[in-house]
């Protein structure tokens, strides 16, 4: 019998088991997709963003159906660092898969503090900072929108931390690359990208914004070709190791963003879809290698052909 | 607290087994979800926009108590792209021919829904759940005492599951109808066979009381016999009133809340409410901790 094609994937100093990686905020602390998904399979989980005090997020409404797609304001609710380390982190331990904190904060300094606080965690794989928060201290600038905030956010993680660092990039700038650039230099080991684009719904009838905070983040298929070309382009520019996410549902949407170059994957709102979407997807890979008679899905990284015409990428 | 000082929450007695060993549900203990490739066996068009889906769903339908829910989508598609939430209205026994099968009542208000009004027999559609938490009937109850069920539009699709669970914990089940008008007001002969009691109301007075089914509940709360409890289901203004009514006249009430949701099994944090916690408030997932809240806990 053939042996299995090979899913092992580094990314700097993280190894993952397989490049399925669940996707912060769509997976809730994991034990909720208990029933649908063995958590074991999964090459990485990224829980739902941290901070430093608990927060119970925005008023409702909070999410809303958009055109193959959805737009939430969740107001980044979660049971803060220490209860993470404390309750939630204890019970991924034993399914041996990669977990990943998610973390953020207001200030550089909280950014710094939920990271270290995120650390002390045993058996933690991996940190990915979400740079897409307001800097309170900056008049509500985005950090990751600025290449000064993103300098010293990354740099402040970086001090306080020796586990793998992801800096996970917004969507939401005119030049990616030079953001991802920034987070490097300061010490990132690995960029995931895209976080949600931003956006709004209009509810014609009460003539309001839809969501009670206004503003919102998209996500889901809608948004896939648009992630698809900025992974493509920071895979291009730059040598670090990337994940890459925005609308993938299946797995012929998990190879397209590995042939530009991610080198994992995650899944956001297709949990929320089919909560098995995760798993669905790596018995995918499986099967799709194995038609391809690829032996390692390395081999898929990047493998882009760009011969031939129409493959000008420059705009 | 005081509106609920009567009620012992046992669970639901749920169509399965669980309940007939008496075996409760508790927080701990993982809920049974699937999620399954259901056959339509009917889709029944009941007029003014409303069907009655009937489902082959087996270990759902054998899985679920009153007041749950189930999400229900088209498997692949991407547009509508997220599941649409459904009360389980019922709960149909195996008989020879067929095995549990699952019913959902539900009306046209958007693509979604129209998906659905457009599925044949024979066509299949993806079905999450049971999800969320059931209601709970008061247990003793006085002898004679009623049990209210009060219903606005489409949000009767959740009753006639509850229906034997009242009867069985011998309680009279009353059915309070709102409607805009005479033709919406669905499956009211069905409960009626059922020997539920329905009173009706309809905004243009096509039938029944004219106005909304808050005058109905007022009337019923006003009279004897006794109210041991009090279900409501539909639109959140209807609710926010109900709920209002019952806090003050001090009989305890379930609502059955609504909300747009993404995922529904607690994982996206989409669908909250805001609720009575300690000496503050918490914003409580209504697809976990409901859809059914004490009317008490609620803050609107
Ligand atoms: C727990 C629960 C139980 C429900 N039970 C029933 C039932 O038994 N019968 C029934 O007819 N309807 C029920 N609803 C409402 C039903 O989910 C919506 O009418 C339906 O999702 C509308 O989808 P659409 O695509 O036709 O409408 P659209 O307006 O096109 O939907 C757009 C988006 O808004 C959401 N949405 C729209 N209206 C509602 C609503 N009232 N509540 C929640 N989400 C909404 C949709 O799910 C979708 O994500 C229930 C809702 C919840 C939360
Ligand atoms: C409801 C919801 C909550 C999210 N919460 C977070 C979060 O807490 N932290 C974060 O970095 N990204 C968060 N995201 C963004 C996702 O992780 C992901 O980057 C984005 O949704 C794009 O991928 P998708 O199209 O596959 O969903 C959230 C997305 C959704 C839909
Ligand atoms: S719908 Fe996702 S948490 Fe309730």
């Amino acid at each position: 019998m053939k042996a299995a094609p090979r899913l092992e994937v580094q990314l700097g100093p993280l190894k993952l088991k397989n490049p399925i990686i669940t996707a912060s905020g769509t997976f809730g602390y994991g034990t909720e997709f208990l029933p649908f998904v063995d958590l074991s399979r999964l090459g990485g989980i990224c829980v739902k963003g941290l901070s430093l005090s608990p927060r119970k997020g925005n008023a409702p409404p909070r999410t809303f159906e958009t055109p193959a797609g959805m737009i939430n304001a969740i107001g980044l609710a979660n049971v803060g660092v220490e209860e993470f380390v404390r309750s939630k982190l204890p019970a991924l331990r034993p399914y041996g898969t990669a977990i990943i904190a998610n973390v953020f904060g207001e200030t550089v300094e909280e950014y710094a503090e939920v990271a270290r606080i995120a650390s002390t965690g045993e058996g933690l794989a991996a940190l990915e900072i979400n740079i897409s928060c307001p800097n309170t201290e900056r008049g509500g600038m985005v950090f990751g929108c600025d290449p000064d905030g993103t300098r010293r956010v990354v740099s402040a993680v970086r001090k306080v931390t020796s586990l793998p660092l992801i800096v996970k990039l917004t969507p939401n700038v005119t030049d990616i690359v030079s953001i991802a650039r920034v987070a490097v230099d300061a010490g990132a080991d690995i960029l995931s990208l895209v976080n949600t684009f931003l956006g709004i719904a209009v509810d014609v009838s009460r003539r309001r914004l839809v969501l009670a905070n206004g503003v919102g983040g998209v996500s889901g298929p809608a948004i896939k070709p648009q992630a698809l070309y900025l992974v493509h382009r920071v895979c291009r520019e730059l040598q670090v190791p990337v994940i890459g996410m925005g609308g993938i549902m299946n797995v012929s949407d998990a190879l397209e963003f590995m042939l530009v170059g991610a080198r994992a994957i995650q899944i956001g709102t297709a949990n929320f879809i089919d909560p098995a979407s995760s798993v669905k997807i790596l018995d995918g890979l499986l099967q799709a290698l194995d038609h391809l008679g690829i032996e390692d899905v390395n081999e898929m990284v990047g493998a882009l052909k760009t011969d031939g015409p129409s493959q000008d990428f420059s705009t | 607290m005081l509106a609920h000082a009567n009620l012992v929450i046992f669970q639901a007695l749920c169509y399965d087994a669980r309940a007939l060993s008496g075996e409760t549900m508790s927080p701990s203990s993982p809920p049974s979800i699937h999620d399954l490739s259901a056959r339509v066996i009917e889709n029944r068009d009941l007029g003014a926009s409303h069907f009655l889906l009937t489902l082959q769903a087996e270990p759902v339908a054998a899985a679920a108590c009153p007041g749950q829910f189930a999400m229900l989508r088209f498997a692949g598609r991407m547009d509508p792209l997220l599941p649409r939430p459904m009360s389980i209205s019922d709960v149909l026994p195996a008989d020879g021919s067929h095995p549990v099968l699952l019913q959902i009542l539900h009306k046209v208000v958007g693509r979604g829904t129209q998906l659905l009004a457009a599925l044949k027999p024979g066509e299949r559609l993806q079905v999450l759940g049971p999800l969320g938490k059931p209601f709970s009937v008061p247990s003793p109850v006085a002898p004679g005492s009623q049990a209210l069920m009060v219903a606005g539009g489409i949000g009767v699709a959740i009753f006639p599951f509850l229906v034997p669970m009242l009867q069985r914990a011998g309680l009279k089940p009353v059915l309070l109808f709102g409607a805009r008008s005479s033709r919406e007001l669905v499956r009211k002969d069905w409960f009626a066979r059922q020997g539920v009691e329905v009173r009706t109301a309809t905004e243009d007075g096509s039938e029944g009381a004219k106005g909304f089914v808050t005058t109905l509940l007022q009337e019923a709360l006003g009279s004897s016999p006794e109210v041991a409890i009090v279900y409501a289901c539909g639109p959140q203004a209807m609710l926010k009133a109900v709920g209002e009514m019952l806090i003050a006249s001090g009989v305890s009430a379930q609502l059955s809340l609504e909300s747009y949701m993404g995922c529904g099994i607690g994982a996206c944090l989409g669908c909250v409410v805001k609720v009575r916690r300690d000496s503050g408030f918490a914003y409580a997932r209504i697809c976990v901790e409901g859809p059914t809240f004490p009317a008490s806990e609620v803050l609107w």
